[in-house]
C-alpha cells in the first residue's frame, strides 16, 4: 500500500485496564474521525447497548489528513453511543492530540469495557515507547484546566491530553471530552461536546489520556511532491480568498439577530435586546485593553477563527467564546453581557460540559420559573451544583430534557432528547430538516444551511448534500471553518495514498458514513416517526408576527434520507457548521 | 444593467432572488438599489453610521475589493457584476 504504513488501532479494555493494537485494516485507509468512527461502532458495539454500560464503546479517531501537512487538518472525533440521543454520536474537536496520536501511526483509540470499581479512575500514556494505564484515583473529580496543568507539569513539551472534568466522572448525559490546545499553555479548551461523549469516557474511569509523540515526523504522502503542491496551492487559494471565519464565530452575533437566530429566553424569541452587549465586536475591542485575540487552536490552522478572552485585569479567562455559546449561555437565558457569558464559557470547560446543552438547561430552568431571566450569578453558581453532585446540578448536567422532567416544563426544545444548538430551525427550515433525519440529531455541524428564503422543494437535497460533505469533512481532519468541498478533499486523498480518488468515489464515501450511522441507529431502536423536533418549535411561533415555525410536512423532511442523483452543486457545497 | 448576487443568509429579503438588476453607480448605490426593494436589506449591509457592516465582502466581475473605507465608493458599470459574501456560519 503506498502512501503512510504500519497504521494501527489502540485497543483499550477498561475492565481488565490491558491494551492491545490492531493492524489498521486496508480497506480502511481513507476513512478517518467520523467515518472510522462509525466503522468501528458498527463493528464492535451493540446498538441496543446502555451507554453508560461496559458494552458500549468509546472511539477516539484523528482524520484521515491528521498528523500531514495539510493545512487545519488535525481535528480529532470522539464517537460512542450517545447517552443523550441513545443513537450513534460523532462530537469533534481541535486541539492538538489528533496530529500527535497520527504522528505515531495510531489511526483511532477504540476503549471498551468498564472497571469494576466504578470509584476507581484510570489514566493513559501514549507515546512513541508505548502504551500504559495508569492509577489516577489522585486526578478524581479535578477539574480540566488544573488536572491538565498537574499533569503537564511533567510531560515533555511536545505532550497533549484528552480529559474529562466531574461532569463526565458523574456521568452526566451533558459531559464533554476536553482536548487541549497548541498554545504553550496547553489548556483544555477545545471540546468535543455534543451528545454526552465525556459520560461515556466517565463511564469507562478514564480521566485521561496524555499523547507524546516526541520527536515523530509528520506523516509522508505517497507522493510527497504533489501533495506539497496540493497543499500549497490550496493554502493559497484559501489565503487570498475572502477567510470569511477569521474574525471568529463569535462576529456571527448580530446578523443572526437579525435573521432571527438568535434565540433569546428559551427561544421564545428569535432575537435578544441584548445583542449589541453579546456582540463578537465588543470581545474583538477587548482585546486592546485586556489583552488576549484571535488564534489557531491546533497547530497548521490557516483560519485563526478561535478568540482567547481575557478579564478586565488583563488575566485569560477562556477560549473559544464562540456563537452558540453566546446564544445558548447568553441571549437564551436573557443574560446579557458577553463577560458573564465569558466565565459560564470557562467553567464549562472546566467541568467538562457542553455549552449549547448546559445553556438549554439553564433557560429551560428559568422558564419553568425557578430561576430568574438573566441572573448570570445565579447560572454560575449553579456550576457548584453540578460539581457537588446535588439533584439541580445533575439535572442541569444531563441536559434540557433533564430539566423538563424535573420542573415538569414543557417548552424544552430539543429533538430525541439533545437541545437544539442556536441556528434556529424555525427561520432556517432546512437545517430543520438536517437537525430531524441527521444521525447525530439536532446538531449544526451535521449541516448547517444559513438561508431563510430556499424553496420548500429545494431543502431535502440541500440538506442531504450539507449532511454528506459535513461527513466527509469530520473523516478527512479539516475543520469544517476552512470550509472544504468534496473536491479539495478527494484531491488530497489521492496524493496521500497515490490512488486517483473520483467524484463518485468521495460522495459513495459520505453516503456510505450516513447509511452506517442510520443502520446503527434503526438497530438502536431509532424510529422514522422520530424524525422531528419538539412541538414548540412546531407551534410557537418567532420572528415578524410570530410566523416562523417549523412546519414542513413529514414526507418533505424523510426525503433527506433517500439518496439523490449526484449532480454539480454537491461537489460545490462547503462543509458548514 | 449591472447585477448584485445576493448572500445566501440574506434571501428572505428579496424573497428567495439570487440576484438583482440594479442601476450602475458605485457599491453602495447598488445596495441601496437593492434595499429599495427588499425590506430589511439596508440593515443587513449598513451600520448606523452608514459604513458597510463587517461581515461583508465584495466581488466585482470576480475579483475580491479591497477592503477599508473607499470600497462602498468603488465604481460599477452597466455590465458589472458585484457579489456580496456575508460570513454567516458557525458554531
Ligand atoms: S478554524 Fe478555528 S476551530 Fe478550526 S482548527 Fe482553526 S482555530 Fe480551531
Amino acid at each position: 500500500m503506498a502512501g503512510p504504513e504500519g497504521d494501527r488501532l489502540l485497543h483499550v479494555d477498561m475492565t481488565t485496564q490491558t491494551t492491545s493494537f490492531e493492524d489498521f485494516p486496508a480497506e480502511w485507509k481513507l476513512l478517518g474521525g467520523r467515518g472510522l468512527s462509525a466503522k468501528i461502532l458498527t463493528r464492535d458495539c451493540d446498538p441496543t447497548c446502555d451507554p453508560l454500560g461496559p458494552d458500549n464503546v468509546l472511539v477516539m479517531a484523528p482524520g484521515v489528513l491528521g498528523g500531514s501537512a495539510a493545512p487545519t487538518s488535525g481535528r480529532i472525533s470522539i464517537g460512542c453511543k450517545s447517552p443523550l440521543t441513545h443513537g450513534i454520536k460523532e462530537a469533534n474537536a481541535g486541539g492538538q492530540p489528533a496530529q500527535h496520536l497520527m504522528k505515531l501511526g495510531i489511526r483511532a483509540i477504540v476503549v471498551k469495557g468498564q472497571p469494576a470499581d466504578r470509584d476507581k479512575r484510570y489514566g493513559m500514556r501514549v507515546t512513541a515507547d508505548g502504551v500504559e494505564v495508569i492509577d489516577a484515583d489522585d486526578c478524581k473529580g479535578m477539574w480540566n484546566y488544573a488536572l491538565c496543568a498537574k499533569l503537564l507539569e511533567n510531560e515533555s513539551k511536545t505532550a497533549s491530553v484528552i480529559s474529562i472534568g466531574p461532569a463526565g466522572e458523574q456521568m452526566l448525559t451533558g459531559a464533554s471530552v476536553a482536548c487541549t490546545d497548541q498554545d504553550k499553555d496547553r489548556r483544555p479548551a477545545r471540546h468535543a461536546a455534543r451528545g454526552g461523549p465525556g459520560a461515556v469516557m466517565g463511564s469507562k474511569g478514564l480521566k485521561y489520556v496524555v499523547v507524546d509523540p516526541g520527536k515523530a515526523p509528520m506523516r509522508k504522502a505517497a507522493d510527497p511532491k504533489g501533495y506539497t503542491e496540493v497543499v500549497k496551492a490550496r493554502s493559497k487559494e484559501y489565503i487570498e480568498g475572502p477567510q470569511m471565519m477569521k474574525s471568529g464565530t463569535a462576529s456571527v452575533v448580530p446578523v443572526a439577530n437579525m435573521l432571527n437566530t438568535f434565540p433569546y429566553k428559551n427561544r421564545t424569541e428569535g432575537q435578544s435586546p441584548d445583542v449589541d452587549n453579546l456582540d463578537g465586536a465588543r470581545i474583538h475591542e477587548s482585546f486592546e485593553e485586556r489583552g488576549g485575540g484571535m488564534h489557531n487552536c491546533l497547530t497548521g490552522c490557516i483560519v485563526s477563527c478561535s478568540n482567547v478572552v481575557h478579564d478586565k485585569e488583563g488575566n485569560y479567562k477562556t477560549s473559544a467564546l464562540e456563537f452558540e455559546t453566546l446564544t445558548l449561555l447568553g441571549a437564551c437565558c436573557a443574560i446579557d453581557n458577553w463577560d458573564d457569558v465569558a466565565d459560564l464559557d470557562r467553567l464549562c470547560d472546566e467541568l467538562g460540559l457542553d455549552t449549547i446543552e448546559t445553556g438549554a438547561a439553564i433557560a429551560a430552568l428559568m422558564d419553568a420559573g425557578e430561576m430568574q431571566w438573566g441572573d448570570a450569578e445565579g447560572a454560575k453558581k449553579l456550576f457548584d451544583e453540578i460539581a457537588s453532585g446535588s439533584d439541580l446540578g445533575k439535572a442541569i448536567g444531563n441536559g434540557a430534557v433533564a430539566v423538563g422532567k424535573r420542573t415538569g416544563h414543557k417548552r424544552i426544545p430539543n429533538s430525541r432528547g439533545q437541545a437544539i444548538p442556536a441556528w434556529d430551525p424555525r427561520p432556517l427550515k432546512a437545517t430543520g430538516i438536517t437537525y430531524c433525519t441527521s444521525p447525530m440529531g439536532a446538531d449544526h455541524t451535521a449541516g448547517l444551511i444559513v438561508n431563510p428564503a430556499m424553496a420548500p422543494d429545494d431543502m431535502a437535497q440541500a440538506s442531504q448534500e450539507v449532511q454528506l460533505v459535513n461527513a466527509v469533512c469530520d473523516s478527512s481532519g479539516f475543520c469544517q471553518f476552512l470550509g472544504p468541498d468534496l473536491d479539495m478533499i478527494r484531491e488530497y486523498y489521492s496524493q496521500l495514498y497515490g490512488e486517483e480518488v473520483s467524484r463518485e468515489q468521495i460522495a459513495d464515501q459520505g453516503w456510505e458514513i450516513l447509511s452506517d450511522e442510520w443502520a446503527f441507529n434503526e438497530k438502536a431502536g431509532w424510529k422514522a416517526e422520530d424524525d422531528v423536533l419538539s412541538d414548540d418549535m412546531v407551534n410557537e411561533g418567532i420572528g415578524p408576527d410570530q410566523a416562523l415555525k417549523f412546519d414542513l410536512a413529514a414526507d418533505v423532511v424523510a426525503k433527506a434520507k433517500v439518496r439523490f442523483d449526484n449532480r454539480e452543486e454537491l461537489f460545490k457545497t462547503k462543509a458548514s457548521g | 444593467m449591472p447585477i448584485v448576487v445576493i448572500p445566501t443568509a440574506f434571501r428572505g429579503t428579496t424573497n428567495g432572488a439570487a440576484e438583482v438588476e440594479v442601476p450602475a453607480g458605485t457599491i453602495r448605490s447598488c445596495l441601496e438599489s437593492v434595499s429599495e426593494q427588499a425590506p430589511g436589506f439596508h440593515e443587513l449591509c449598513f451600520d448606523k453610521a452608514g459604513n458597510n457592516q463587517r461581515w461583508l465582502k465584495f466581488f466585482l466581475n470576480e475579483v475580491q475589493l479591497e477592503e477599508g473605507p473607499g470600497t462602498l465608493d468603488v465604481e460599477v458599470g452597466e455590465n458589472d457584476r458585484v457579489e456580496v459574501l456575508a460570513a454567516v456560519a458557525g458554531g
